[in-house]
């Protein structure tokens, strides 16, 4: 398959400064709060965090689905170098979505229509992007089944989803997803549905497709083993905010921010004895609707201090490439 | 130890719809004549992938399912033999914790009337009475007593989790059948509920059968584990002996699946996991029902069917890379 030549190797995406919000009657929910990243070129960037820590949200107001009550009040999202935040919602979907930004759902059942055949749907991209027929399609739709594992795709591609398994219709999700050959693939807890063999299965597809589309990759994901198995670079989201960012060795090797230590801590060691017992991190998540003053986390840390109650810390450098937001790691406290 | 619960070649048959007028009733063989004894004290995980039999199973030992054929011994009583008032008083003694928190519970009913209720099904006390037990057990399961009056969607998934196991453990019973109780809860969470489960098997004495997919939360809460695949025992021992040290090939398809929280691991792309999917209940293979899927498969795993074998050492396995034995052939399908 042929793809672009990228001229500069810099970030095929660079979120600057984004802010979801959702205003509901409690008051604002501040899903997605003062977010940036970058995910380089050729690279996976994993996401992880607890439920409601916003990935989700991330995910999808990069590709411009964000209803009301939400709403991005602040941030650039630039693919390219192009803010996607500037272009009006029929460029997005003509030009973009779907076509050089490909996505799968975190739920494959709900986003897969049930009335249409699966091959109708994962052709999708091509009549939309393209302009073919869905019969000029067919042949296209068929290879693309087959690259992604669905045995007999010939056959199955006049199924509909509910004839497909749990394993099949993630397959087909990914079909859609990389059926314009997009330059960025988004996965949103792409085999969390799935049971364990069938989730080795799909993330050896999704490194695979990845190095032979030669796109990137952001994937969102709560499981650390997923992450260390896919990631190149790791983004820790706690509460809206990014916590903790670097490399996968900087994150697995030396944590940094208290969250991301207990999120390590929380991962079941094997080899510890079967009678201990397990390493959690106290209370719950915060859901950050008028958070108010300090970090986001203190209710839930052990080693808080004043400083934490006054003041929001910010994602400071540690080392090259390794990013904190915690006052602990603030070298001037 | 003695034991508490004896299942002998318990077997499940469900007749569905069929397609056509023309055509015979389709039957599923969810549990196909499974046999383990649970110990008293102790914690048998049984594991497996979705649609294994592990529900039907615990649905089973409980006679909220009548099985089609098998035994079942549970405190000196056989079982399918208990009428109505007997099995009633033996509902006391053996509860569950379902396996989805939030729809497990009645969404218009306050948490505490839906954990009072269990002792007012059993005739268990007055209403008085009832209201303070149901408010103590709230503060055992580390929830606050003024939680009582709350409805579920102002829950968490992990406080949700906490009252069903104040529900299951309002009638102090022998043996708790815990239905994938952490599967759907962060890690953070899901390591307060393991810890909060372990106390509470000390402080009262329970028997768990914990059901889970996920094999490093078992290898370290169960003390005893059974594999189960298409309904069938396929591997059966002491837990950190059989994560250890898999015999079966579909254990060992399950352990090398799992990706580990260690960058150094091997990576998604060299996951030693397993080709295929789980065959349809509705066609079950001839021979060995992992015959299709399995790496070390010979002629004859196609047409027989190999017995779960004790091997010594409290390890049985059913394959005949470990045992000659064949299965005896089922009576009814
Ligand atoms: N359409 C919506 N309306 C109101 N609130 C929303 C909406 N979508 C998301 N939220 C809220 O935004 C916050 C972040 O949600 P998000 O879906 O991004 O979480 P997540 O990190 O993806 O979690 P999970 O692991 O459960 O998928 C949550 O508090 C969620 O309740
Ligand atoms: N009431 C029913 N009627 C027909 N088939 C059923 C019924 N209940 C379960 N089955 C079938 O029996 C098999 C075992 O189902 P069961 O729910 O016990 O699996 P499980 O191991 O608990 O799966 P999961 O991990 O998805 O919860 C499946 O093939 C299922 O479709
Ligand atoms: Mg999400
Ligand atoms: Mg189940």
């Amino acid at each position: 398959m042929a793809c672009e030549p990228n001229v500069d190797y810099g970030p095929i995406l660079r979120v600057v400064g984004l802010k979801t919000y959702f205003h509901l009657r409690d008051g604002t929910l501040q899903a997605v709060d003062d977010v940036s990243f970058e995910v380089g070129t050729g690279k996976t960037l994993c996401i992880v965090g607890e439920s409601g820590s916003g990935k989700s949200v991330t995910a999808l107001s990069i590709m411009g689905l964000i209803d009301p009550p939400g709403r991005i009040e602040a941030g650039g999202i630039y693919h390219h170098g192009e803010d996607l935040l500037e272009l009006q919602e029929d460029e997005l979907e003509g030009r973009i979505r779907g076509n050089r930004i490909g996505m799968i759902f975190q739920d494959p059942m709900s986003s897969l229509n049930p009335s249409f055949t699966i091959g109708d749907q994962v052709a999708e991209g091509l009549v939309l992007h393209r302009g073919l027929t869905r019969n000029q399609a067919r042949q296209e739709t068929v290879d693309v089944l087959r690259l992604v594992g669905i045995p007999d795709a010939e056959a199955r591609y006049d199924l509909y989803p509910h004839q497909f398994s749990g394993g099949m219709r993630q397959r087909a999700m990914i079909a859609a997803a990389i059926i314009c050959e997009p330059d960025l693939l988004i996965a949103d807890e792409p085999t969390t549905a799935l049971d364990v063999t069938i989730q080795a299965q799909i993330l050896r597809l999704l490194a695979e497709l990845k190095d032979k589309l030669n796109s990137s990759l952001l994937m969102i994901t709560h499981d650390l083993g997923v992450v260390a198995s896919m990631a190149d670079d790791v983004l820790v989201m706690n509460a809206g905010k990014i916590v903790e960012s670097g490399t996968v060795e900087q994150m697995f090797d030396s944590p940094s921010h208290p969250y991301t230590q207990g999120l390590l801590n929380c991962v079941i060691d094997a080899e510890t004895q079967r009678d201990g017992s397990f390493e959690v991190i106290p209370g719950v998540p915060l859901v950050p609707i008028n958070p108010g003053r300090g970090c986001r986390f203190k209710d839930r840390c052990t080693r808080r201090f004043a400083r934490c109650n006054r003041e929001e810390p910010v994602l400071l450098p540690i080392e090259r490439g390794h990013y904190a937001a915690c006052h602990l790691c603030d070298s001037a406290t | 130890m003695s034991d508490l619960l004896t299942v002998q070649d318990l077997r499940k048959v469900y007749q569905i719809g069929r397609k056509g007028l023309l055509q015979a009733r389709r039957a599923v063989t969810a549990v196909d004549g499974v046999s383990f004894v649970v110990r008293n004290g102790e914690t048998f995980g049984l594991v497996g992938e979705s649609g294994c039999g592990k529900t039907t199973t615990a649905r089973l030992v409980l006679r909220l399912v009548e099985p089609t054929s098998g035994w079942i011994g549970f405190d000196g009583w056989d079982l399918l033999d208990c009428n109505k008032k007997e099995m009633r008083q033996r509902r006391r003694e053996m509860q569950i914790v379902f396996q989805d928190p939030m729809t497990a519970l009645n969404p218009r009913m306050s948490i505490g009337t839906s954990i009072a209720d269990t002792l007012r099904f059993h005739g268990i006390g007055d209403s008085r009475s009832r209201v303070e037990e149901a408010r103590t057990m709230l503060e055992v399961v580390g929830l606050s007593r003024s939680h009582y009056s709350g409805l579920p969607h102002e829950f968490s998934g992990g406080q949700c989790q906490r009252v069903g196991i104040a529900r299951a453990l309002i009638l102090k019973p022998k043996l708790v059948l815990l239905d994938e109780p952490v599967s759907s809860l962060d890690v953070s969470i899901r390591a307060q509920v393991l810890n909060l489960l372990r106390t509470l098997q000390n402080e009262y004495g329970l028997t768990y059968i914990f059901i889970s997919h996920d094999l490093t939360v078992v290898r370290k809460f169960c003390s005893t584990m059974a594999v189960l695949y298409l309904g069938k025992i396929v591997e059966e021992g002491l837990s950190d002996a059989v994560s250890r040290e898999p015999l079966h090939p579909y254990t060992q398809a399950l352990v090398n699946s799992v990706p580990q929280p260690d960058p150094r691991a091997p990576k998604a792309r060299d996951l030693v996991g397993i080709e295929g999917e789980l065959p349809s209940a509705l066609a079950v293979p001839k021979g060995c029902r992992f015959e299709g899927r399995c790496p070390h498969r010979m002629k004859k795993c196609a047409e027989k069917e190999p017995a779960l074998v004790d091997l010594g050492g409290n390890r049985k396995v059913a394959c005949f890379l470990h045992s000659d034995a064949e299965a005896p052939t089922a009576t009814i399908s």
